[in-house]
């Protein structure tokens, strides 16, 4: 971020992770700054004042992340009918991941009649023990509702201990699904950083950027990894596959 | 987390067009408060991942008409270096 600064950039374009948000909004309080795909609520971070109307100098696209908590657990149950208790890990070192987990889980899990159970992860060394202790919970589907940094940087071992023991899983990026998750529902991010040259375009000619409303996204995607699913046995209902955007097969 | 950075410079395709179509209006033109746009892009994803995010913006913002004047090549990979040395969010 000190290096942009250094560069006299006129506006900075941070894609992609709240933390990320964060530290260009705490590097500078005046350079306009476009965000994108966060997963974040930018009015719960405290980074603008509402999404109407953010004040200062953030604007951007947001990722409903926390939104799509209670729909991805509905896709994943329409896929897999039989899953009745499923484990959630989460990274606990991201503040949205906590909320999602402790404030918006609850509903989601108690309006489709599931048990759930979360797995608050912090170090590598806590995936060696939440995995036994995912099979001693007698799990029978997987969610991961956020791709944080911790979280993809460990996304294969989750991959590979849910194909061992043949749970259907749920991600939020489709990135997750190309490297072997099951399947993932969550923004079209590609659609979001289209849109980012509309808010660079406006700024350029002269709008402020706490002016410019946050927008949040409208177009979403599903996706499926059909070898996956052959792995574990699972076959995916008909009207689920031709809802997907993206299949691996 | 990997942490990359590069620097775009753009500039509206239209402002060069006028530059250089009407020379007598160099003044006026010298007025604007900025001809070309330095945009600078700090992502959390490896390259790979994120190149063709990247240039989906980059496509968007020609298609509005602005023309990529420069990528400072040297730049975005000492600064990918560097956020990679040294950057641990």
């Amino acid at each position: 971020m000190s290096e942009l600064l250094r560069l006299n950039v006129d506006i900075i374009v941070v894609a992609g992770a709240d933390l990320a948000i964060q530290a260009a909004r705490n590097g500078t309080k005046t350079i306009p700054i476009v965000m994108i795909g966060a997963g974040l609520d930018p009015v719960r971070a405290g980074l603008v004042e509402s999404l109407a109307h953010p004040g200062g100098n953030i604007t951007g696209i947001t990722s409903l992340a926390g939104e799509l908590v209670g729909k991805r657990l509905e896709v994943l149950t329409e896929t897999a009918p039989k899953i009745t208790r499923v484990a959630v890990l989460y990274d606990g070192t991201v503040p949205d991941s906590v909320f999602d987990v402790k404030e918006v889980l609850p509903g989601a899990v108690r309006a489709l009649r599931l048990i759930s159970q979360h797995w608050e992860l912090r170090t590598a060394g806590d995936f060696d023990k939440a995995f036994p202790a995912i099979v001693r919970w007698r799990a029978d589907g997987i969610s991961v509702p956020r791709r944080s940094p911790l979280m993809r940087n460990h996304e294969r071992r989750i991959v590979a201990f849910s194909l061992k023991n043949r749970l259907p899983s749920m991600y939020a990026n489709r990135l997750s699904v190309d490297a072997g998750a099951l399947m993932s529902y969550g923004a079209d991010l590609a659609d979001s950083y289209r849109r980012v040259a509309y808010y660079v375009d406006k700024i350029i000619k002269g709008a402020k950027p706490g002016d410019l409303p946050i927008e949040q996204p409208t177009k979403f995607e599903l996706a499926i990894n059909l070898k996956t699913a052959n792995q574990i046995g699972l076959t995916i209902p008909p009207n689920i596959l031709a809802r997907a955007d993206r299949v691996i097969r | 987390m990997r942490v990359a950075s590069s620097l775009w410079s753009v500039v509206s395709k239209t402002l060069a067009l006028s530059a250089m179509l009407f020379a007598v209006c160099f003044y006026a033109q010298a007025q604007q408060p900025k001809k070309i746009t330095r945009i600078g892009y700090l992502v959390a994803a490896d390259p790979a991942t994120d190149s063709a995010r990247s240039e989906a913006v980059r496509v968007a913002l020609r298609e509005l008409g602005y023309v990529e004047v420069k990528t400072l090549s040297s730049i975005i990979d000492m600064l990918r270096a560097n956020a990679i040395a040294t950057r641990s969010w």
